[in-house]
């Protein structure tokens, strides 16, 4: 009696003591979090946060001071570069510690240590990359080099330090909803937020797909559908030619093609809307005389925000811009002299290999002869199971990603992975010099160890220079090498030499009075050198019209055309399905439709009905196009828009309209019916469960997507925002502008102007949170201070560092 | 009488322990009184729940109405609560939970020894 009641009350008082202090599946320590002194509500921040102080310790070579101002960027004023960067890991730390773990973590394959086993996937994968191992190379590389070697170090103290000086309740609420703390820093981190730039950036091509394409096509058709060119694009640099250039390699005969269409493997890929806009317009064509500088990068539209605004000051340099937590330097952004915004290269580097095996598995076939694989064992630690062990077998060309162990499985061959993000590259000592360089000759010269991922810098100069610059290292391809997969057991499918990068395209002061770039085809046929990639097409055509249409061209000219909605690509096929529409004998129901079409402006303004209605009329028919995908599933490329738009008005008829399963032929028209019967009943739908006209910002439905994807809570829905992809302000329902700036660089001092959809703050309980959301949203851009010593009393808090130990 | 004092310090024993022992260093201070002041099984209780109830409601309460109002928002989000003040009251009463069961094993202790005597 007593003493069963006494067990009962001990065991319920020790076990819930136990359950609530453990993260139990998804379920997090109740009790650790919501204890109101250690737990979520020390997190807590009030409306003006007073943290002023005078922090020692630091272990600082000088005395600094980092001034915040009212947005909480934070202003570091350091006096040599040890201290600079030992606060760029400080202010960031403080800022996003929980969003730089998790970089660190996703990058390296362990995230299953603290998410379990729902991430086991995903680090198998990111093992099997071999991304780390990229990281670690480029941090060997680099270190010799004595400026990385202290940028780096500093950094990863100036973290550990702000860690330290943490209690667990000061953690960010992500380690304590997961139950886990942050990890010591290391220099070598850097390196890893660079792989994951590379990941994000050109990880995403299309080999698989199109050897698919090609299986099921036949050589001609492909050739159609697929072609590397097209008629119409507005290259990046127009006659690119090259002087005396290597000599080129002749396209092996008997290319490879595989015994069976390959089955969809890559289940984790960046988004292929991670593009771009940039440009820089001479001072010839500017109202003030000097040039002006724009650039909005497309990435997915996290929370917190991948990027972080800072100003670092030295007595040697002032830069302002942003860069993302976990590495030093900046990234977008400006200095006295210069300004540069980056655009993806979209360049293909990345190409996958069929490796045939012999009858042990352990050898693979080159060149009429086995060779033995390296294993590389990969021990992965998931949260309450056992430890995983992965064996990633190696090849001279890179790792076998792929087998029957993962992803391949009855197949009896290994994709084998060559990647120029796992070779090592000097990335961070390009920005290094780039953040301190003035003329076009210095940021040259900081570009040329730049190896991944490629992009094309837009570079503006106080002294009135314009230039676009496209970095990396490119492989010398034969025609075609690299759409498909290729043949393992053969040399000459291998990368056989690089292009040097002063023939990368690249011009400085065109004629035309200004340079772009929007992640189009970077040059045009006569560039000697074949290359393949993800092109976009309207976007490049649509800021050239733009810049060509003005000589006065003004900052709030630049920061329209970053919000510029006018979607060509629909003015390119939209009339074609009105006319389809007019000629069919549509049913009542699509009518609706068909007149909201015809009566729209071809901009997808956030209010538009016309624009939902075209989108969902687009995914409708394209989805038809594309029923070879769905009937044989295996991924196949769909061939772009652009070659869709085309296709339906010269050659309705092609046999990519026809349906497979269908024993009638139809055409073009066909599908149109088809597709405005569909899009008429989706649009019907939404405006059923909406209660009224649907408009555009509702079908998109845009987000600003927190890192923990599970957690609801945390993102930030609903924006009401236009545009869409192929379109300058191409936001998607979670891709878009993730930061807009536009630089005037005038001879008093660089004006600036910028926003990202966010906030400085990582924190969700924080006001800072998603401060910057609502100006962003309506397309507003603040004014970045850009401060010197001088300006004592704007600061929101400071912070002093002392040398004091 | 006795009742309120307990809670009081039940509810300043956590809060002095809190301050270097993490959370479930709550359930010392309830146990204790009941093995020593409570005469009945369901004040044991009630004295362990109300005085941790009351500490960590109030602390959550203050903590939120002095802040932006952001992270009991979104955290209340987070649990699917209707709205912070939930939170604030769930999170006292599973605190108090804790507490309360604490509390009843420190008067069925005292039950049982005393038996045996």
């Amino acid at each position: 009696m007593h003493i069963i009641r006494l067990l009962l009350a001990l065991s319920l008082t020790i076990g819930l003591s136990i359950v609530l202090n453990n993260r139990i599946g998804s379920i997090p320590p109740l009790g650790k979090l919501l204890d109101p002194f250690n737990g979520l509500w020390a997190n807590a921040e009030g409306n003006r946060p007073n943290w002023d102080a005078n922090i020692s310790g630091a272990g600082l070579l000088e005395t600094a001071t980092v001034r915040y101002d009212e947005r909480r960027v934070p202003h570091i004023f350091a006096k040599n570069n040890h201290d600079l960067y030992f606060l760029q890991g400080y202010v960031e730390a403080k800022d996003r510690l929980w969003q730089m773990d998790f970089y660190i973590r996703l990058v390296s394959g362990r995230l299953s240590e603290v998410l379990g086993n729902q991430s086991l996937d995903i680090d198998r994968y990111f093992r099997r990359l071999g991304l780390y191992q990229a990281a670690e190379a480029s941090y060997k590389l680099n270190n010799s080099d004595p400026n990385m070697q202290e940028a780096t170090s500093a950094y990863a103290k100036g973290v550990n330090f702000y860690v330290r000086s943490l209690h667990p309740r000061d953690y960010p609420i992500e380690f304590k909803l997961l139950d886990y703390k942050p990890q010591p820093w290391l220099p070598e981190y850097a390196y890893y937020i660079r792989a994951l730039m590379s990941f994000d950036l050109t990880s995403y091509e299309q080999d698989i797909e199109m050897t698919n394409a090609l299986a099921v096509w036949g050589d001609s058709v492909f050739a159609h559908l697929y072609p590397d060119f097209y008629k119409g694009i507005s290259p990046m640099v127009p006659d690119m030619k090259i002087s005396s250039p290597l000599d080129l390699i002749p396209m092996p005969d008997a290319p490879y093609k595989p015994a069976t269409l390959l089955p969809a493997l890559q289940h984790f890929l960046p988004n292929a809307a991670n593009g771009s806009n940039n440009w820089a317009v001479h001072g010839s064509r500017t109202t003030t005389g000097s040039p002006l500088l724009a650039n909005d990068p497309h990435l997915f539209l996290t929370l917190p925000s991948i990027w972080y605004e800072q100003q670092h000051h030295t007595p040697e340099f002032s830069c302002y811009g942003v860069s993302i937590s976990g590495t030093p330097m900046i990234i977008v952004g400006f200095n006295e002299r210069m300004a540069w915004g980056i655009t993806n290269g979209t360049r293909d580097v990345k190409d996958w290999y069929a490796m045939q095996y012999d009858s042990s598995g352990l050898k693979y076939l080159f060149e009429g002869e086995y060779r033995l694989l390296i294993p590389r064992v990969e021990t992965i630690h998931v949260r309450g199971m056992s430890t995983i062990i992965d064996t990633v077998w190696c090849t001279h060309f890179g790792p076998i990603v792929f087998d029957e162990r993962f992803g391949l499985d009855t197949m009896k061959i290994g994709l084998a992975l060559r990647w120029s993000a796992l070779d090592p590259g000097g990335e961070g000592k390009a920005l290094y010099y780039l953040n301190r360089a003035s003329d076009t000759s210095e940021a040259l010269q900081a570009l040329t160890t730049w190896v991944n991922p490629g992009q094309n810098f837009a570079l503006a100069f106080q002294n009135g220079d314009i230039g676009l610059v496209q970095t990396g290292k490119y492989p010398l391809l034969w025609e075609g090498q690299g759409r498909f997969v290729l043949d393992g057991s053969r040399s000459d499918h291998q990368w056989q030499d690089y292009i040097p990068t002063d023939q990368n395209p690249q011009h400085f002061n065109p004629e035309r009075g200004w340079v772009s770039s929007a992640n189009q085809h970077p040059t045009g046929q006569e560039y000697p050198y074949y290359y393949s990639g993800q092109f976009e097409y309207y976007r490049g055509v649509r800021v050239n019209e733009l810049l060509a249409e003005t000589d006065k061209a003004d900052v709030a000219y630049m920061q329209q055309m970053q919000l510029d909605n006018y979607n060509a690509f629909a003015a390119h096929i939209l009339p074609w399905f009105i006319q389809a529409a007019d000629s069919l004998k549509l049913p009542d129901e699509t009518s609706m439709l068909v007149n909201t079409l015809k009566d729209w402006d071809k901009v997808n303004s956030p209010h538009s009905s016309g624009a939902a209605c075209f989108e969902a009329l687009w995914e409708a028919f394209s989805q038809l196009c594309h029923d070879e995908q769905t009937v044989y599933k295996i991924p196949i490329a769909r061939p772009k828009p652009y070659l869709i738009a085309d296709l339906v008005q010269t050659e309705p008829g092609h046999t990519y309209f026809d349906l497979i399963e269908s024993e009638h032929k139809e055409s073009a028209f066909d599908l149109a019916r088809m597709a405005f019967i569909a899009a008429a009943d989706s649009i019907k739908v939404k405006e059923g469960a909406l209660g009224k006209s649907i408009e555009w910002h509702h079908y998109k439905g845009t987000q600003l997507t927190h890192l923990l994807r599970a957690v609801d809570a945390f993102h930030i829905r609903n924006l009401e925002v236009g545009g869409n992809r192929h379109i300058l302000n191409a936001i998607t329902s979670t891709h878009g502008g993730s930061w807009r700036m536009v630089v005037s660089l005038e001879p008093d001092g660089p004006k600036a102007w910028g926003v990202y959809p966010g906030g400085q703050s990582g924190n969700p309980g924080s006001p800072a949170y998603g401060q910057f959301v609502q100006k962003w949203v309506a397309g507003g851009q603040y004014r970045l201070l850009f401060w010197d010593q001088s300006e004592q009393n704007e600061a929101y808090f400071t912070q002093t560092f002392s040398t004091q130990q | 009488m006795k009742f309120i004092i307990s809670i009081g310090i039940v509810a300043l024993g956590g809060y002095i322990l809190q301050s270097f022992m993490p959370w479930w260093g709550i359930v010392f201070v309830p146990f204790l009184a009941g093995y020593t002041m409570l005469r009945k099984a369901k004040w044991a209780f009630l004295v362990g729940f109300l005085g941790i109830f009351l500490l960590w409601g109030i602390h959550a309460f203050t903590t939120h109405i002095t802040s932006s109002g952001d992270l009991g928002e979104r955290m209340a989000m987070v649990f699917s609560l209707p709205g912070p003040y939930w939170l604030i009251i769930v999170g006292a009463a599973i605190g108090g939970l804790v507490s309360g069961f604490a509390g009843l094993s420190g008067y069925y202790l005292r039950k049982v020894l005393s038996k045996r005597r």
